[in-house]
């Protein structure tokens, strides 16, 4: 405490008497180095090394993009080649059962007694073609009700739909399978559970995987390969669970189109199987959506990540994407919250595909505010060094000036001693130069000023001095004589053969015993003695 | 110089222990700036689902994001692959997946996993204060051998009728069967010949094609609790007792309508008949309510919209009212603290009523704290007119029985399906020899015989 007040006077004196000398050397120390640190900050800012938050959460987004983008591509690949080809090999077993029953494929709906056998017939070759495909579900619609005299009939089609309750577990697919949709008389022979969702018709009314498909192949006369179809996800009609259905359409020899049949990915698939992998990112997650316009349409997209980072409904609209100026892509959902992330597309379709215009990205975000927390996190971290080699600064110019001095203001405390010869050595080797001149200059003596001698020859100091001769023993006695006759401390050590301490330390005892504080004064009075012409 | 360096040392120690100290008092549990993930199993399908998958969100959005802990639902199957699935991580089985930190666990099945070691005790993260929260005897059937709480009470069932009451309605008036008769399991037999009789002389041209009346989801509990309510029991040293007087009342009060029709012989749920029509009612569990749904899907796809009511479990004549407790419960892994720490804390935001209630209002499954089952039942918290029905009657049976809680004991999962296929197949094997006896002698003469040795050849099943 006692110092720092000492530092404060020190700094108000200085206005009035000028910096001392430790403040000045503190001063240009702190100056010095806050300059080396802000050229390095300069540096910093140059490099863009406050910008490297960004740059590493986006190379870090951009490698787990680049992985997931390359499962879902080869995923949802594999289901379409296998999707094509159950629909190739259902559509023939399909074909040569109505001609075992003696109808046309075209007259499908002419007899619905004959569609749960049909269906049953296929039962395997569906169970077999979910058991090899990374899918939760399997489903065939055929173009036909079992009671077309319903009211609702044009909406109700005849329908096996089985899901894989755990696709991603690797174990007895019999376990896990569940029967969806299909008559209730196929699910006891076979002895496979239903749903509580259990259907006996598939609710086509909205349902573009079976419309759609089916439109498109009556319209287009392309093959199989270049009809399969993949819905955006949507929770079948008395369900509960969204998924993304791929459907391809069941084409006769003849070109008749008798339904469709494919894939289900349930959102519980595409979590299992393409959730971000976030132990850095809690917030991030993974969606897979349809691209239109500068927009992906949420309402279609399956997510992935922990759940509780699903960012909207799915039902409401649409995110806008735009451009980050943190070199992210920025989504907003209008009134909603802004996200940051990159996507990708991801080609569903081969280029001659009848739905070739329909566009999928797979996008990795996480809300915004998020980010920029993460990364601000970092810079923070960065200025608070910055910081903290700014008290290390000060801290060292304290030290640093205070060591430097101290010695110099030591060696000025020394000339204010009356022997200069008793100073020590400070190591400095100008202020050890400095001393011994002084002291040498010492040794010599100056002579006393003419005009101030007179009045003092008649002070009783002087005669108190005189009378003082006659105390000193009689080697001071010899060493003052010598002093008297002009001798040097030197000079008189060599004359007596004495050391030169023992002439300092009978010095020592003169001044005492004379009551002088310095050779000079005693020289001064050894002159005036000289003037006076006094007899000792 | 010394003093001062003393003096620095000083503070710094005291600085150290200011800075720990205040760790010594606190369990370890999660962080918010490091949340950690449990992975989740469960058994909801459909609805239960949707009602599931909210609660966790709401979960990981409020309570999970001010601790640090998410809720990740890494699998939702049927009640039996998920117990399968368990069975084969305490077995060590080649393909058996990780386990998971929290799961939905039958106590059977948590007898398993707990000799293996892998399941975390529940006490220790709850006072006593917060365990006297819970029905007493919900928290008893959680307790595994070494008296520790392992398979934690979120919800329970207790198996119910379900009438299919306009069907039942439709043949009462014709037949003056009525609904006093569904009160005892031998009325229900009773009920369930005359309906088998009643369908089958509506096509006279084709014998033998009446419709079935009756089924029980589970067999096993059936008489289980049947010898419960005679004063007996059907498990004698940890195996199966079918040599009582009593057990011979329950194989009547089935084997008569099995054999000659009216008893569904079926390896399923009985909401599965139910949707088709070809049952009029059922026990099943409590949470099976919305599996049954509001109406009939014929073969030729026509619908009828139908009206179901909630009966309490039916009781032999002469018996005691007693009905089984039953239900999962949720387990933890045995982790690390912080994972421990976290999934009590979730159990303990899910069977608060405020969430329990939400829970059990759109499943059909019982609350398992005292104020939520004595404050919450009576109001008309179900959007469901089937739900609302099935709380009105699980109160009435709260008060009125007693329950019955299944031992546990190893091999208690694997002799209780055995029981349920070994009688399907000895029963459904009768019903042929029946029908084909009937060629040659009466139907009196011909039961009795094949009665006789159903029971033989199920009585010697391994």
């Amino acid at each position: 405490m006692q110092k720092i007040r000492a530092y404060r006077e020190a700094i108000r004196q200085a206005g009035q008497d000028g910096l001392s000398l430790r403040l000045r050397l503190f001063g240009f120390l702190f100056l010095f180095l806050n300059a080396i640190m802000l050229g390095v900050l300069v540096m910093l800012f140059a490099t863009g090394v406050f910008q490297t938050g960004f740059r590493e959460h986006r190379s870090l987004l951009q490698n787990e993009l680049s992985h997931l983008s390359q499962a879902v591509y080869q995923n949802y690949g594999e289901i379409s080649v296998r999707c094509v080809a159950l629909a190739e090999s259902l559509s023939s077993s399909l074909e040569r059962r109505c001609r075992e029953q003696g109808i046309r494929p075209s007259h499908l709906q002419d007899s619905p007694q004959l569609l749960e056998e049909l269906l049953s017939g296929e039962l395997s070759s569906l169970t077999g073609a979910l058991e090899k495909a990374k899918s939760s579900g399997v489903f065939l619609v055929l173009d036909a009700t079992v009671n077309p005299d319903l009211p609702d009939a044009r909406f109700s089609r005849a329908c096996l739909y089985l899901k894989n309750m755990e696709p991603n577990i690797v174990s007895g697919l019999d376990a896990n399978l569940r029967y969806l949709i299909g008559p209730m008389k196929i699910a006891r022979g076979r002895g496979i559970q239903t749903l509580p969702q259990w259907r006996m018709e598939m609710d086509i009314s909205s349902a573009p995987y079976f419309s759609g498909t089916v439109g498109t192949a009556r319209q287009e006369k392309l093959p199989t390969s270049r009809l399969y179809f993949w819905s955006p996800a949507t929770v079948l009609p008395g369900g509960s669970e969204r998924a993304m259905l791929c459907s391809a359409p069941l084409i006769a020899s003849d070109g008749t189109v008798m339904g469709v049949c494919g894939f289900e990915v349930s959102e519980m698939l595409f979590k299992l199987a393409y959730a971000p992998d976030s132990d850095s990112h809690e917030q991030l997650f993974c969606m897979l959506s349809p691209e239109k316009e500068g927009q992906f349409h949420v309402s279609g997209a399956l997510f992935a990540g922990r759940s509780a980072t699903r960012p909207f409904a799915p039902d409401n609209g649409f995110l806008m994407i735009g451009q980050d100026p943190s070199a992210f892509s920025s989504y907003r959902q209008p009134e909603g919250e802004l996200y940051a992330g990159l996507h990708r597309e991801i080609m569903l379709y081969p280029k001659d595909s009848a739905y070739q215009g329909e566009r999928w990205a797979l996008a990795l975000m996480m809300p915004r505010r998020v980010l920029a927390q993460h990364v601000s996190a970092r810079t923070h971290a960065l200025l608070l060094w910055l910081f903290l080699l700014m008290g290390l600064d000060i801290l060292l110019s304290f030290v640093i000036s205070r060591r430097y001095i101290r010695p110099v203001l030591v060696a000025l405390e020394s000339l204010k001693q009356p022997d200069l010869a008793s100073a020590s050595k400070t190591r400095i080797p100008e202020i050890d130069d400095l001393l011994e001149f002084l002291q040498s200059q010492d040794e010599r003596g100056a002579p006393p000023p003419q005009q101030e001698s007179a009045p003092l020859l008649r002070s009783s100091l002087y005669q108190e001095f005189t009378k003082n001769i006659g105390t000193l023993s009689a080697a001071e006695r010899s060493v003052f004589d010598l002093y008297m006759k002009g001798y040097t401390a030197r000079e008189i050590a060599d004359v007596l053969c004495l050391s030169i301490n023992t002439i300092k330390t009978h010095n020592r005892r003169i001044y005492s015993k004379l009551n002088v504080t310095s050779r000079k004064e005693l020289m001064i009075y050894i002159q005036m003695m000289g003037e006076a012409k006094a007899d000792i | 110089m010394f003093k001062r360096r003393k003096r620095a040392v000083c503070l710094a120690l005291c600085l150290s222990l200011i800075a720990v100290l205040p760790g010594c008092g606190q369990k370890t549990g999660p962080d918010p700036k490091h949340p950690v993930t449990l992975e989740v199993w469960h058994n909801f399908g459909g609805q239960m689902q949707a009602t599931m998958d909210g609660l966790v969100d709401t979960f990981n959005l409020t309570v999970g994001k001010e601790k640090g802990i998410v809720l990740n639902v890494t699998s939702v199957s049927g009640s039996a692959a998920l117990q399968e699935k368990l069975t084969m991580i305490a077995n060590g089985d080649p393909g058996a997946p990780e386990m998971p930190d929290l799961t939905t666990c039958y106590p059977a099945t948590a007898v398993l996993l707990q000799e293996k070691d892998l399941l975390a005790p529940l006490d220790e993260q709850f006072t006593q204060e917060e365990l006297s929260l819970y029905l007493p005897r919900f928290l008893e059937e959680g307790r595994l051998s070494d008296g520790k709480l392992y398979v934690f009470p979120f919800a329970k069932s207790t198996e119910v009728l379900f009438v299919n009451q306009t069907l039942f309605d439709r043949f009462a008036s014709e037949t003056g069967v009525t609904m006093n008769s569904l009160s005892t399991f031998e009325g229900i037999a009773k009920a369930a010949l005359r309906y088998y009789e009643w369908t089958d002389a509506q096509t006279p041209d084709l014998p033998n094609d009446g419709k079935d009346f009756y089924t029980a989801d589970s067999a096993f509990n059936l008489a289980q609790v049947g010898m419960r309510q005679m004063g007996g029991s059907l498990l004698k040293n940890e195996s199966l007792d079918l040599s009582s007087p009593e057990f011979q009342r329950i194989w009547d009060a089935i084997c008569e309508p099995a054999v000659k029709g009216g008893y569904a012989l079926y390896d399923g749920y009985s909401s599965d008949l139910s949707k088709t029509g070809e049952i009029v009612c059922s026990t099943g569990s409590t949470a099976g309510i919305l599996f049954y749904g509001t109406e009939i899907t014929y073969p030729d796809n026509t619908t009828e919209r139908v009206e179901y009511s909630v009966l309490p479990f039916p009781v032999f004549q002469g018996g005691q009212k007693i009905a089984i407790q039953r239900g999962s419960g949720i387990v933890a892994a045995k982790t690390t603290p912080e994972k421990e720490r976290a999934a009590a804390i979730f159990l303990k935001w899910f069977t608060d009523p405020e969430q329990n209630m939400k829970f059990i209002a759109s499943t059909g499954y019982l609350p398992v704290t005292n104020e939520a089952f004595e404050n919450s039942m009576e109001q008309e918290i179900a959007d469901n007119e089937n739900i609302q029905k099935l709380f009105r009657t699980a109160v009435e049976v709260h008060a009125a029985y007693d329950f019955y809680i299944p031992p546990v004991f190893d091999g208690f999962n694997s002799l209780s399906s055995n029981y349920g296929k070994d009688l399907l197949t000895c029963l459904q094997r009768a019903r042929e020899q029946y029908l084909a006896l009937l060629e040659t002698e009466s139907p009196e003469d011909a039961y009795s015989r094949v009665s006789r040795e159903a029971l033989e050849a199920f009585r010697q099943q391994p």
